[in-house]
């Protein structure tokens, strides 16, 4: 609820199948990004004048794997619909899709997936369809916007690329939930292996909001799950505003203009919109018969939901802790698993990933995968062996943590240097004497309440810059103030 | 249809498959466009209930192809016809 | 010229005898071009006979060598909406009218392979869509039996081509009787196969769930020795089939493959109706000529036929709006300068100017017909209609071997006379849009000439069952036996 409003948000989720090594519909290889515009392009993906579609065998069943590990039921025909759409970046002007109508079908139907957007709380999000479909060519804009570009270039070699698209009820109430949902359907498409998402486009969202049963509003091509809440949250607050001022939502498409963090009206209204959907008679319909779909169940890899169960059970994780590890990605539960084989601390391990990698990582604005490669399994075991021997403190491992993934540090130098904990008593002695002298109201409240020594144990790691070790600075505390006092 | 309402969609359909006719020729269309649906609407006598309709003739065994990549066209027989090409893009118009 | 070499097999024949004939076959075949071509007007894009000679070295090296192909020689004319690499192909429309394909059709390398030259591309009803070869953005082609007459379409141009002793043979397309038509008016032989028996890659698509590529020759045995190059599945064509194989070899022996008691059906809606006197009274003497040779004719009806034209007309125009909608001059064709304007007036512009007006009447109505409320009662209820025709045709071809009925319901129309009234032009296709609905083969062969016109009758086979249709074909043939068909304009030739 938005100030007594309520939020009904659907997405569709576009998902490029990157486990394909060539397109849908013809044999062009999928790996166009980095090369040469159009250089990755046949007859078939340009729409030359005659050329025909081909469906790749391999696409039925990486789509209907997902179909199945989204709970979802595959259709028992898979029919092509062609979508009819005039657009520059659409070599046939129609895109072959699929349609749920009369002599047409989605690959699959219903299904669900189960979210956890905040500790404790589980929410069932329905899925509506599921469609394998081409992805359009890229066009790029010579001036930087759409607008300020007197003409458009076009490059086809993403054109023909095999894509899904996973639409769901508008079951979400929030960009927080939009956002949860998003990573989950990743993470579950990355541990089957059909989609990496941290390849560049290989995932573009299109959101649906309403705000008080107004109209929706959709709104397209958002790039990342970070990127949907906070498109979503924008448009929450338009809406509201329009709302509040007494004005009424219209129904439209807009775009998510990332780097203003805004949405803007799109589509030019001189058109219609009436995709005429129908089967497309180029590609018979292909039986999906059940041996098909009984193999791909009995071969289905750990999901997600799996794993978090695992984790809880073999690594005494809590169920929080374990789905943020696995629906932040495939990557980071591979690494942690990686990193407790090698040196144990499960505990530990799980709380540096969660509390301190996933922050700052989120805090620098890169990718995870990066902060994985600076964070490497050598180094934290690494870290976790200096603070298992004593060498550093909880805050000092924190701040090599940061001071790795921020600055690329090598953990050795960092005690190199001398960024370790002080456990020499004379050193702390020196500087727990600075702190008596200098915060006497202090002492004397501890004197009469014992709580007050963190506070004087606090000044003497700020001093430090985190080094002491706050088991022996407390004993040396309380041992000077037993010398000035009577402290029990 | 009458009249009216076939202008009507002879607007609409026009700007759904972005194709003109000059005024000058959407009586003459209008009137074969009346004739022809006319000839259509014949379909309206037959009963079709029940009936599966068939959009292509059955394949027995329907081909698929191997996820094998093959190399494609060249850059420039790609861009052969292409009559507007910078560095390689295809020049294409505003998108607004 | 000898009249034994005018066909394919004949040629082929003298070729193994004597290789180097295919230089003298050559000069022929263009002494025959230049007098007659400037009034047929067959072509858009004639090759020059120097790049045909050229070409002609490497074929007479091999047949020297006897490692020739099945159309070693064979001067094919190929319809201008069949991709051919390098060379220009228009679909004789403005849109595409300086479209060089980077590939070929998988046709074309199969006469290709087989050693056959092209000598040109035909001239057409723009995007195959007409039945007499005056929607061409270029020019109309004429009747080489009476220049005052259109020749058919849409495979007008290839018909008129191999009628005019302008090709060996020629391949052509039928959607709803394109290949069939101009065949039946020229008198020529032309084979539409079962929908899927010819690979459509490289064939521009006007309607594609009933596009086929089909032979035009002058005897069942040449289009049969063409169907056995062309046929067969193809990885590039999702549709595609296997093909038996053995069609010339069943012309040769017909009752190899067929029962000795033959029994055609008439069905009676395809004689009665739109079907003109002369026609049909030529029609009922042909249906004698079989029976006096023991043919068992069997009348019968089938009612739903009479919708096959309205049903064939939204389907096609359907598919065909969605099909045309790739052109908009920004990869290929007619283009015009896109800097600073907005993309759906440029496409708007070329598009309006590309097309000609029978081709935007078709694409208009097609998208009218798939458009939302409007699907069900038009795409839908027609697809229903198909299917109520496919099983109707298909239950009386289990019970016979083919059945007959004129190829067209008129002679040649004279130019102009059906083009103006839409209606008029589609009535022609009556009998033979049943084929392409139902996905069946069919074949016209020449059964009489009237009034110095041919007339022919056509037969529609049971599904890739090719084999038997034309085996069937060429006893008809041989039963009717007409003296070879050359139209008086080229008669001095031979």
């Amino acid at each position: 609820m938005y100030s007594g409003f309520k939020v009904m948000i659907g997405l569709e989720v576009h998902a490029q199948i990157t486990s394909l090594k060539t397109k849908l519909f013809c044999s062009c290889p999928s790996n166009y990004r980095e090369k040469p515009p159009n250089t990755n392009v046949c007859p078939v993906c340009l729409g030359l004048p005659g050329s025909l579609p081909v469906l790749n065998k391999k696409a039925i069943e990486e789509a209907v794997k997902v179909a199945l590990a989204l709970n979802s039921t595959p259709s028992k025909v898979l029919i092509f619909t062609r979508k009819h759409y005039f657009y520059p970046d659409l070599p046939k002007n129609y895109q072959i899709s699929q349609y749920d109508g009369v002599g047409s079908a989605p690959l699959a139907k219903g299904g669900y997936i189960v979210i956890s957007p905040t500790r404790g709380v589980e929410k069932v999000v329905r899925i509506r369809r599921i469609n394998v479909e081409e992805d359009p060519g890229r066009i790029v804009y010579p001036y930087g916007s759409i607008s300020a570009s007197p003409y458009s270039l076009i490059d086809y070699n993403r054109s023909g690329i095999a894509l899904l698209e996973i639409v769901t009820e508008p079951d979400l109430e929030s960009p927080r939930e939009a956002r949860c949902f998003i990573q989950k359907l990743l993470s579950i498409l990355e541990h089957l292996g059909v989609t990496d998402p941290k390849l560049e486009g290989a995932v573009r969202v299109d959101a649906n909001v309403s705000v008080g049963g107004g109209e929706r509003v959709e709104i397209k091509n958002i790039g990342s799950p970070k990127d949907v809440e906070k498109a979503l949250a924008y448009e929450i607050a338009r809406q509201l505003s329009i709302i509040r001022s007494g004005g009424k939502v219209i129904r439209e498409t807009r775009h998510w203009d990332k780097s203003k963090g805004v949405t803007i009206a799109g589509r030019a209204k001189e058109l219609e919109e009436d995709y005429r959907y129908f089967p497309d008679p180029d590609l018979p319909a292909i039986p999906i018969d059940k041996s098909l779909i009984d193999r791909l169940l009995s071969e289905l890899p750990e999901l997600p939901d799996e794993r978090v169960s695992r984790l809880i059970r073999e690594y005494g994780l809590t169920r929080y802790v374990a789905s943020v590890i696995v629906t932040s990605g495939k990557d980071l539960a591979d690494f942690f698993e990686e990193v407790v084989r090698q040196c144990g601390s499960p505990q530990l391990v799980s709380s540096i990933l969660v509390n301190e990698l996933l922050r700052w990582v989120d805090e620098l604005n890169v990718d995870l995968r990066e902060g994985i490669k600076r964070l490497n399994k050598d180094r934290l075991c690494k870290i976790i062996s200096y603070y298992n021997n004593n060498l550093i403190n909880i805050k000092l491992l924190k701040n090599y943590i940061k001071e790795v993934i921020v600055n690329n540090a090598e953990p050795e130098a960092l005690v190199r240097q001398g960024y370790v904990t002080i456990r020499d008593c004379r050193v702390l002695e020196a500087v727990i004497d600075e702190v008596i002298r200098e915060n006497p109201k202090a002492v004397s409240d501890a004197l009469k309440n014992p709580k007050v020594i963190n506070y004087l144990v606090g000044q003497v790691m700020l001093k430090t810059k985190c080094r002491a070790d706050p088991r022996i600075t407390n004993e040396l505390i309380v041992r000077r103030l037993r010398s000035l006092g009577n402290v029990s | 249809m009458r009249q009216e309402e076939l202008i009507g969609w002879l607007r609409r359909i026009k700007k759904l498959a972005l194709v003109e006719v000059g005024k000058d020729e959407e009586e003459h269309i209008t009137k074969d466009m009346r004739k022809i649906i006319e000839f259509f609407n014949t379909l309206m006598e037959i009963n079709v209930e029940g009936i599966e309709p068939l959009f292509m003739t059955p394949r027995k065994e329907p081909l698929t192809r191997e996820d094998a990549p093959v190399k494609g066209m060249e850059q420039s027989e790609a861009l052969l016809n292409a009559k507007e090409v910078i560095n390689g893009f295809v020049k294409g118009p505003k998108t607004i | 010229m000898d009249r034994e070499v005018l066909t394919l097999s004949g040629l082929r024949a003298k070729l193994a005898e004597n290789p180097k004939f295919l230089y003298e076959y050559i000069e022929f075949i263009y002494d025959v071009i230049d007098a007659v071509e400037g009034k047929v007007k067959a072509f858009i894009t004639l090759r020059s006979k120097d790049d045909v000679l050229r070409e002609a070295d490497r074929v007479v090296d091999k047949l020297i060598e006897g490692r020739a192909g099945r159309l070693a020689g064979a001067l094919l004319a190929v319809k201008d909406n069949i991709v051919t690499k390098g060379l220009r192909t228009t679909c004789a429309s403005k849109i595409l009218s300086d479209f060089i394909p980077p590939y070929n059709a998988t046709v074309v390398d199969r006469i290709l392979r087989e050693d056959a030259i092209i000598i040109g591309k035909t001239n057409m009803d723009e995007f195959a869509m007409g039945s007499t070869t005056e929607n061409s953005a270029f020019f109309p082609t004429r009747n080489p039996w009476d220049l005052s007459r259109v020749p058919g379409g849409s495979s007008g141009g290839s018909a008129a081509a191999v009628s005019a002793l302008e090709a060996t043979a020629a391949l052509g397309t039928d959607t709803g009787g394109s290949v069939r038509a101009p065949a039946a008016f020229t008198a020529t032989v032309g084979l539409k196969p079962t929908y899927g028996l010819v690979s459509r890659y490289g064939l521009i698509a006007y309607a594609s769930s009933m596009d086929q590529v089909g032979p035009i020759g002058r005897t069942v045995t040449d289009v049969s020795i063409i169907l056995d190059v062309i046929s067969g599945r193809d990885v590039k064509d999702a549709t595609s089939t296997h093909s038996r194989g053995g069609y010339r070899e069943a012309t040769v022996e017909p009752f190899k493959v067929l029962h000795p008691k033959l029994r055609v059906a008439v069905i009676e809606e395809l004689v009665v109706g739109g079907v003109e006197k002369p026609v049909k009274h030529s029609f009922l003497r042909t249906l004698r000529k079989l029976e006096s040779n023991g043919i068992d004719v069997i009348w019968l009806n089938m009612p739903i036929s009479r919708y096959s034209l309205p049903a064939y007309y939204i389907i096609a125009m359907a598919e065909a709006s969605s099909n045309l909608a790739r052109y908009d001059g920004i990869r290929y064709g007619l283009h015009e300068s896109v800097e600073g304007r907005p993309w759906y007036e440029v496409y708007t512009n070329v598009r309006t100017r590309g097309f000609g007006k029978e081709v935007k009447h078709r694409i208009l109505l097609g998208s009218f017909v798939l458009s939302a409320g409007y699907y069900d009662e038009y795409y839908l209820r027609a697809s229903k209609v198909r299917k109520i025709v496919r099983d109707s045709l298909l239950a009386i071809l289990r019970e016979h071997d083919a059945v007959i009925s004129p190829t067209m319901p008129v002679l040649p129309p004279k130019l102009g006379e059906r083009i103006a009234d839409p209606l008029k032009l589609y009535a022609i296709d009556i009998n033979t849009v049943l084929a392409n609905l139902a996905g069946v083969p069919a074949i016209s062969i020449p059964s009489d000439i009237v009034n110095d016109l041919p007339v022919a009758v056509q037969l529609m086979g049971n599904e890739f069952d090719e084999v038997r249709l034309v085996a069937l074909a060429r006893v008809v043939e041989g039963i009717i036996n007409l003296a070879p068909l050359v139209p008086p304009l080229v008669r001095r030739y031979v």
